[in-house]
This record gives structure tokens, C-alpha cells and sequence, in this order.
């Protein structure tokens, strides 16, 4: 029943540009990475939320009874049926979790001048030194990539056990 | 249940509205970062008759969706061209992923540079963050297609565009429509950063104005009433969806 209720307002929360509230971030946390801290962790566990809610919706029940029928509480039932049955939605929302705390992470840099590798491209290229930004752009795909690849290698260690 | 699903959320509502005004005038928070929800309100009451926020409003929303509409287009012709060769979909899959993680604001510059300072770089970001989600999802919905049916419509002679007017298009909708929900979302945060970053007009340029003149409160009018409006896109592409799905494409 929760989740009826909140369901759409994640999920309006989710299409709405939540970045655009760095600026009272900014004066909350002061200028520190709090602030992409909390950013990325506001934008991003929406997702997590999302996805992990419907993975679990659509576990099929029959798996949840027999669970049941052999004996199986509550908490097995979470670890031996449900997680394992969620997992590929989990992990959707996980990807979408790190794509969009990274667009804000960057983001929040790259307009505030925090430091970091999207405060990097924006001074470079704010003195016109391209080949530098460029640098620092190569650095900053490369990092995306490399955590992307993480998840997906975490998954299909998960799923290998 | 409908009724108590009601009276949770306007008990979410109460509170939250009530935790907010709190926390305006305890003092706890220094006066200027939470501002009274009423003169909030007030502000977005202001907004809402003045020309010029329209005018801001205007070019956000023209960026936005001729950005999203070439976005989409993009994608849509990618995601069926990469799914339909496996050889060149395997071949692009880690640049396409990893490309597809990368933060698209650090474009910026060179979009900047490509296209200038005005519409056009925010145009192009919002069309290059459309581009990713949609290219994806139209590339892995082509994977799920059923190979007999391919093959019937091979078998009846088909050329490769009727193959894409009868088979792929129809059986691509919901993978499509997942991408384009998710790529107007980011078209809409590429197109706000940008005006933020650099611009003369646009609600991100509208809402940083008033942060840097410290007009908190119509920061907020304007925050609340962009968000409004990437709500409403939203639920109005979600609705375009249900419509679409429900009655498929005849060919």
C-alpha cells in the first residue's frame, strides 16, 4: 500500500531535473564534495528504488509458496528466492543509479568549479587549451567506462555462485 | 484502499509542507537557504503572469524537444541498423556503453565549439544525451525479436525496409518508448546544465539568475515550476506510450 502510494512520486521525482537544486546543496553543505555526495546519492537511489520495487513485484508467486510450503522464513525467502529473482532488475536499476549520480556528480563540477575531473574539462577549457580538455575528457570516459564495466562484472559474479 | 492510498499522501503532503515551514522559521538555518513557503508560492504566482518567464520557458522548451526529436530519430536509426548486424552491435557494444555512463555536460565545450553559444550547442546536447538511452534499448529490444519471424518475412520476400516497417518497428515500441522516457529525462538535465553553464535565456539560466542574486525564494518559484513541467513531459510521453501499445502499429 506504500508503495502505491509513492510509487508515482518516485517515479515523477525520477523525470523532474533534480540537479537543478545543487545550488541549495551548495549553501547547506558549504563548498565540499558533500555536495555531489548527497547530489549523486539523491539522484541515484531513486533507480535502486524503482527497479528493486519491481523486480520484487514481478518475482512469481509460485517460487514464493514453495519456498514457503518447504519451511522457508521470511528472511530465507529474501535471500534464497527473492534477491536471486530481483537480481537482473536490481541491476538495472544499479546502471541507472551510477549513470545519473555520474551526470550529476560531473555536472554539480563542472558548474560549481568543485574540483574533479568535470572542473577539470570546464578550466581547460575556459584557458583554450583544448588538447588539455580533450585529456581530460578521455580520463573522465574512461572512469565511466571502467565503473560500468564493474557492475557488470559484479552481476555476473553474483549470478555465477 | 484507494481511499487510504488518498490519505497517505496527503498525510505525506501535510507533513512535508509542515517539516518545511518548521524548518523556515525555527532559525536553525540560516534565513536566505529555506524561505517560507508562502512567499514561494507567492513568487510562482508572480512567474506565472509575467512575460518574460514565458519567454525563458519558450526557448527551454524549443531546445528541449527539437534536441530530444533528433535525439530520438538518431537513436532509433542506429539502435535498428546496430541490432540488425550482429557483427557491428558486438563491434560498437563498449563504446556505445561506455560512452553511454560518460556525464554528456563534459561535452559541452566542444558542443560549444561546434555549434556556438546559443541555442544550438544546448540543442545539440540535448539531441547527443537523447541519443544513448534510445540507441541501447532499441539495439537490445532488436536482440528479443523472434528470429521466425524474421525468417516468415524473408521467406515472403521482404526487402530489408519492409522487414523494418512490418517487423522491427511493431515489435520495437516498448523498448523504444523505455528509451525515449529516459532519454527525454536526460535531454532535459543536458539542456538545464547548458543553460546554466552559458546562456542568456532558459529556465536553467532563469533559476542560476536569481541564485546569484541570492532571490532564493524565486529560485525555488522557478525550480518548482520547471520541475512541473518535466513532470508533466513525462507523463504525457507515458501516456502517448499506453496509447501506442494498446492499439500496435497495423502494417
Amino acid at each position: 500500500m506504500l508503495g502505491g502510494a509513492y510509487e508515482n512520486w518516485i517515479a515523477a521525482l525520477f523525470s523532474a531535473p533534480l540537479i537543478l537544486l545543487y545550488p541549495m546543496f551548495l549553501v547547506v553543505f558549504g563548498r565540499t564534495p558533500a555536495v555531489c555526495i548527497a547530489m549523486g546519492f539523491l539522484v541515484g537511489i531513486i533507480p535502486v528504488i524503482l527497479k528493486t520495487r519491481e523486480g520484487f513485484m514481478d518475482v512469481k508467486p509460485v517460487l514464493v509458496n514453495v519456498a514457503r510450503s518447504y519451511g522457508a522464513g521470511d528472511a530465507e525467502i529474501l535471500r534464497t528466492v527473492l534477491l536471486p529473482a530481483a537480481r537482473p532488475a536490481i541491476f538495472t536499476g544499479l546502471r541507472l543509479c551510477l549513470i545519473y549520480a555520474m551526470i550529476n556528480v560531473v555536472g554539480i563540477e563542472f558548474l560549481a568549479n568543485l574540483g574533479g575531473l568535470g572542473f577539470l574539462v570546464g578550466e581547460m577549457f575556459d584557458r583554450y587549451d583544448i588538447p588539455a580538455m580533450y585529456a581530460a575528457l578521455i580520463c573522465l570516459i574512461l572512469t565511466s567506462a571502467l565503473f560500468y564495466t564493474l557492475t557488470g562484472r559484479a552481476e555476473r559474479w553474483l549470478g555465477g555462485r | 484502499m484507494g481511499r487510504h492510498v488518498l490519505a497517505i499522501r496527503v498525510a505525506t503532503l501535510l507533513a512535508l509542507w509542515a517539516a518545511w515551514e518548521i524548518a523556515a522559521r525555527s532559525g536553525v538555518f540560516y534565513e536566505g537557504i529555506i524561505p517560507s513557503s508562502f512567499l514561494v508560492l507567492r513568487s510562482m504566482a508572480r512567474h506565472a503572469v509575467d512575460p518574460v518567464f514565458y519567454g525563458h520557458m519558450a526557448r527551454t522548451v524549443y531546445e528541449v524537444l527539437v534536441g530530444f526529436a533528433l535525439g530520438t530519430i538518431v537513436g532509433l536509426v542506429g539502435g535498428i541498423l546496430l541490432g540488425a548486424n550482429r557483427f557491428a552491435d558486438t563491434a560498437a557494444a563498449p563504446y556505445l556503453h561506455g560512452l553511454a555512463s560518460t556525464p554528456k555536460i563534459v561535452f559541452l565545450p566542444i558542443l560549444m565549439l561546434l555549434f556556438g553559444a546559443g541555442p544550438g550547442s544546448k540543442i545539440a546536447m540535448g539531441a547527443f544525451s537523447a541519443f544513448f538511452p534510445l540507441v541501447i534499448a532499441v539495439a537490445a529490444g532488436m536482440s528479443q525479436i523472434s528470429p521466425v519471424h524474421i525468417r516468415v518475412a524473408r521467406g515472403f520476400n521482404a526487402s530489408f525496409l519492409q522487414i523494418v516497417r512490418t517487423v522491427y518497428l511493431p515489435s520495437l515500441v516498448a523498448p523504444a518508448l523505455t528509451g525515449m522516457r529516459l532519454g527525454l529525462g536526460v535531454a532535459i538535465i543536458g539542456v538545464l546544465l547548458a543553460e546554466i553553464k552559458f546562456s542568456d535565456r532558459g529556465l536553467g539560466h532563469l533559476a542560476i539568475q536569481h541564485y546569484n542574486f541570492f532571490r532564493v525564494a524565486d529560485m525555488y518559484a522557478v525550480l518548482l515550476l520547471t520541475f512541473a513541467l518535466a513532470v508533466l513531459a513525462n507523463a504525457v510521453m507515458g501516456q502517448a506510450g499506453r496509447l501506442l501499445i494498446r492499439r500496435p502499429v497495423s502494417a
